[in-house]
């Protein structure tokens, strides 16, 4: 029974093999193929590094604002609550909208 | 003949010649291309593995060792490639659920143009999550043993077994439920 059923998953899978004509693409279509993907790997390092540096100096610079106990921190915080809670209520207000619309 | 003129290419290759690269990957564009579409069921997914699996083949083929057939390393590139796919669109299963659905039937319509009928076994492998899918293709249609197929999905020998036992029983579920 079992030995059956394995003849015919290795059937199924020899005819699919069949049905499938692929052949290869000529050297020169392969080399464009190979340096698309290679420019489009070295720009995605190159983004997260970007990304990563951000971050990093990001940190840094809070952690030194934090240890000189910079007015600048604090002031810096009181702005973005200020901006934050008007966002946070207009953006609240639009998906409550959007959630009537859909009902 | 043939196994010499690989072993150069793959020498070149890890040299960092660009060309022997490309004609080593050429000879086994089709058979990669082959092994993909049997794994994932999908030409769109597919088509956007061979080309992860060339780039990843080309960063790390210095780290081929000459110890396994090149084609098996392929084939574990490719497995490893997709199943970083799938973890990756985890979040967006939804979407890439009815694409994979939309995409399967790409399949049948090209096995179809070719004559070959889509039967109830491909059906029913088609139904099989890529987890128990990729284990039993290794095994029931390359041949690779237990051990092998755990040193390329990076699981235990007996996982393996019991995800092959698995997806024979699930391929057998489906087909009775199709007749009934």
């Amino acid at each position: 029974m079992k030995v059956d059923e394995e003849k015919q998953i290795k059937e199924a899978f020899e005819k699919i093999t069949e049905g499938i004509e692929r052949s290869a693409p000529n050297l020169a279509t392969l080399s464009m193929m190979l340096n698309k993907k290679k420019a489009e790997h070295k720009k995605r390092l190159n983004r997260e590094l970007m990304f990563f540096m951000l971050i990093a100096s990001f940190c840094i610079i809070i952690l030194t604002l934090v240890l000189a106990n910079a007015p600048i921190l604090y002031i810096g915080i009181q702005v973005l609550g200020i901006v934050a809670v008007p966002c946070v209520m207009i953006w609240k207000n639009k998906k409550s909208k959007q959630g009537d619309s859909v009902l | 003949m043939k196994e010499f003129e690989e072993h150069q290419l793959i020498t070149l290759a890890q040299q960092g010649d660009e060309a022997a690269f490309t004609a080593l990957f050429q000879r086994h564009y089709s058979f990669i291309y082959n092994y993909l579409i049997k794994m994932t069921f999908n030409p769109m997914i597919a088509e956007e593995l061979l080309q992860e699996t060339m780039l990843k083949c080309y960063l790390q083929i210095t780290s081929f060792n000459h110890q396994s057939k090149f084609s098996s390393w392929l084939i574990t590139i490719a497995t490893r490639t997709y199943i970083d796919l799938l973890r990756k669109k985890k979040r967006e299963r939804g979407l890439f659920k009815r694409a994979a659905d939309e995409h399967s039937s790409a399949l049948k319509w090209e096995l179809q143009l070719n004559k070959v009928d889509f039967n109830e076994v491909m059906e029913a492998i088609s139904t099989l999550k890529p987890l128990y899918r990729i284990p039993l293709l290794l095994r029931h249609y390359y041949g690779f043993t237990y051990a092998e197929i755990g040193e390329i999905l990076n699981c235990h020998e007996g996982t393996v077994k019991s995800r092959v036992n698995k997806s024979i029983k699930l391929v057998r579920k489906e087909m009775h439920e199709d007749e009934g």
